[in-house]
């Protein structure tokens, strides 16, 4: 091997300058990060009600967030207007690989146990027969600075500084955990195994805040349904407007004809349609996959791109304003 | 047909007599050294345009069409490989200068990359 080193010294010299700096530039890390355009997934393949067909016609639309991106991603992906390129937030820097799918399956969890919960409300005022019994039971962690190794990300909080949840709504339970030092009681699990713990936080100017979902435990419904949407790896909120849609026609039997749907949000339990990230590649993804309608948040219709949209756009503000939109087209 | 079967037969022959010749002109310790260093310049002249292929996967459209070229990449590795293993080979062992090694290399270049191409199609018909 040395001698055919000695052989092409003075080319290998040459190269190895343009080939040392063509590495970092396709593997050393920046600080941005990227939003691309992603794929529609069938509202159907995420829950199933009893008794009930779900209609094939809404969609969730989800896109692709890269982070950290190489120098190389940043240039090649500058001329391309679908994407979005940022600096990382705090949050972005601080969380793993492992703890970002674990955040996605949260908000996942929340977002579809509140879309079943009000879809069934909005569904028992057509049908008394359909009911649906639930209650709070405290906090899911959706992020906390990775100092605290003791907090994981999906841990459930039932105490803070010793108030209970079951005294509270969400509203007030959730204003405790925003004290400069708290104590959590936390209940972690992990399969079928249980465990209580406690976990003390004094907040630092550095941390970046603490974000937690509620934790609504529905106890009984009618028609029963399962959920078999939690095992796939596609995670977050945003499609908690669709899938609240999607199960109320689903339950009321409207007939959507052959119309693709797809829509972003998230929903809340007041009904609320609230802001989700990605909105331009979420508009591009419903161009690039054919949609006929698609609901977006009020506010972001003023942020959404000037495109050939050749789908119809609905900007809600609560979903008792999409249900009346979708029972004004199709009723 | 018969003269095809006859003519692959002869090739594979006079293959496995090339094989048996290098074998015998060359020693395990410069053998082993040869593959190590055909595999380090192998793997560097690869690694910059598939980390390029790599960083591309961001346009999740082309993701399909990126892993073809990955497969394909791969597949030119295998040539790249054996051209350096035998140049390498020869060096070492200056009597192999008169053997043809270009029928060995080719034969064992195309074995290989055929080998990662039937991979690349299990595994890109597991993954699409």
């Amino acid at each position: 091997m040395l001698k055919l080193i000695k052989q092409y010294k003075k080319l290998l010299i040459i190269l190895c300058f343009p080939y040392i700096y063509l590495l970092f530039v396709l593997v050393a890390p920046t600080q941005q990060a990227v939003v691309a355009p992603g794929g529609l997934n069938q509202v159907v393949d995420t829950i199933e009600i009893e008794g009930y067909h779900m209609v094939d016609n809404f969609n969730t639309v989800y896109v692709y967030s890269f982070y950290p991106i190489t120098p190389f991603q940043s240039w090649i992906l500058e001329i391309d207007e679908s994407m979005d390129i940022y600096e990382m937030t705090a949050r972005q820097k601080d969380v793993s690989w492992k703890d970002e799918f674990a955040q996605g399956q949260v908000s996942k969890l929340v977002s579809l146990k509140t879309s079943v919960i009000k879809a069934f409300e909005l569904a028992h005022s057509s049908n008394t027969e359909i009911d649906i019994d639930y209650h709070y039971e405290g906090l899911y962690v959706y992020y906390r600075p990775s100092r605290i190794s003791d907090l994981e990300i999906g841990d459930q909080i039932i105490t803070i500084n010793g108030h209970n949840y079951s005294n509270y709504t969400h509203e007030e339970f959730i204003a405790f955990a925003y004290e400069a030092e708290v104590n959590f009681t936390i209940k972690h699990q992990d399969g079928d195994v249980v465990t209580f713990s406690n976990v003390n936080y004094t907040y630092d100017e550095k941390d970046p805040y603490m974000i937690f979902y509620p934790n609504y435990v529905i106890d009984s419904s009618s028609p029963s349904f399962q959920l078999p949407g939690l095992d796939s790896i596609i995670g977050g909120p945003s499609g908690g407007l669709i899938q609240t849609l999607s199960i109320y026609v689903s339950l009321v039997n409207i007939n959507i004809d052959d119309v693709k749907i797809a829509g972003t949000g998230t929903i809340e339990m007041t009904g609320q349609v609230g802001r989700i990230g990605g909105i331009k590649q979420k508009m591009y993804t419903a161009i690039y996959n054919k949609v006929d309608i698609m609901f977006i948040p009020k506010s972001h219709f003023v942020e959404i791109p000037d495109l050939d949209y050749q789908y119809i756009i609905v900007p809600v503000e609560t979903v008792e304003e999409a249900v009346l939109w979708l029972n004004e087209q199709f009723n | 047909m018969n003269s095809l079967i006859d003519r692959v037969f002869k090739f594979f022959r006079r293959f496995k007599k090339l094989v048996k010749l290098i074998d015998k002109k060359t020693e395990l310790k410069l053998v082993i050294k040869s593959v190590l260093s055909a595999l380090l310049i192998s793997a560097l002249i690869i690694l910059i345009p598939a980390l390029a292929l790599i960083n591309m996967f961001i346009y999740t459209k082309l993701t399909f069409f990126i892993s073809v070229l990955l497969v394909i990449m791969l597949m030119g590795w295998s040539f790249i490989y054996y051209h350096f293993y035998y140049r390498l080979l020869k060096n070492y062992h200056p009597s192999l200068e008169d053997v043809n090694t270009k029928l060995p290399q080719l034969t064992e270049s195309t074995i290989v990359a055929l080998f990662f191409m039937f991979l690349g199609i299990v595994v890109l018909s597991v993954v699409f």
